[in-house]
């Protein structure tokens, strides 16, 4: 949230057009068959989630003209790859703010994207 | 956003972040700090007895060369000034480990963003030895605009 309020910021400063991008996790989308869940149906819950996610925060900060981006695939791959593909000059974005050992095991997206991007990237911390 | 802080090594790369941040300055009407940290005396200090007749003129009581390193660092966030030629432009070297000082500094000085390159993507050398950029990315608590130099 926090990212999104900076960015909307910034962007508004800037003169600068706004996307919002939000990588649906495909590998999230199991489902669950004994509860007769099929993983396509997982999938649309996904996407609607994204969806209602991305409305709310245009409705929040009033923004018709932002284009929405959900692309489908790996969090951390898909945002470098998609924010390519549309031309953006930034990408800005959130950390949860991992700390000590989760850090080392999990890594985070913030350092997969700031590692790869040929972009610069804003990092808005959420604390 | 009021105050941008620039952080600068002596890589080559450092002209397009120097440059990508003071745009971004200039942008949002904030005024520009350039930083460069040099390591902390006692890191470049070789204290062992002379050898063949070698002596090395590092040591931790030769401050002189630190003194050095320091001038080294001034003269270059001067040069980098002049070349954004913007004015409020401010200079400060910074002694300790890079993404502490850096940290540090930012904190001590109300910055609100942090400007900062990346130069390693070997993915052996981010995991043996870490990077700067990373660190920074963990533990800072203020936004941060991470300058990719790759080509």
């Amino acid at each position: 949230m926090r990212a999104a309020k900076k960015g909307f910021e910034l962007a508004h400063q800037l003169h600068a057009q706004t996307a919002l991008l939000f990588v649906i996790d495909t590998s999230k989308a199991l489902g669950n068959i004994e509860a007769g869940l099929l993983p396509e149906t997982a999938l649309l819950v996904l996407k609607k989630e994204a969806q209602q996610t991305l409305d709310g925060l245009a409705a929040m900060y009033n923004g018709d003209a932002i284009i929405k981006l959900m692309p489908e695939g790996h969090p951390t791959k898909d945002i470098t790859k998609t924010a390519e593909t549309w031309g953006a000059d930034l990408i800005v974005m959130g950390t949860h703010g991992r700390t000590g050992l989760s850090h080392l095991l999990i890594g985070s997206v913030a350092t997969y994207v700031v590692r790869h991007s040929k972009i610069p990237v804003m990092i808005v911390p959420s604390k | 956003m009021k105050k941008i802080c620039i952080a600068l090594d002596y890589s080559p790369s450092a002209e397009k972040v120097a440059e990508t941040g003071h745009a971004y300055a200039k942008a949002l009407g904030a005024k520009t700090a350039l930083v460069h940290v040099i390591s902390d005396a006692v890191y470049y200090a070789m204290d062992y007895a002379p050898f063949m007749g070698y002596e090395s003129p590092f040591n931790s009581t030769n401050f002189e060369v630190v003194e050095e390193l320091r001038k080294g660092a001034e003269k270059f966030l001067t040069a980098t000034a002049e070349h954004l030629g913007g004015k409020d432009i401010s200079t400060a070297v910074l002694e300790g480990d890079t993404a502490d000082a850096i940290l540090e500094y930012a904190v001590e000085n109300h910055i609100d963003l942090l400007v900062l390159g990346t130069h390693s993507h070997s993915t052996l050398e981010n995991v043996l030895m870490g990077n700067t950029a990373v660190k920074v990315v963990r533990h800072a608590k203020i936004p941060l605009l991470i300058v990719p130099t790759r080509k």
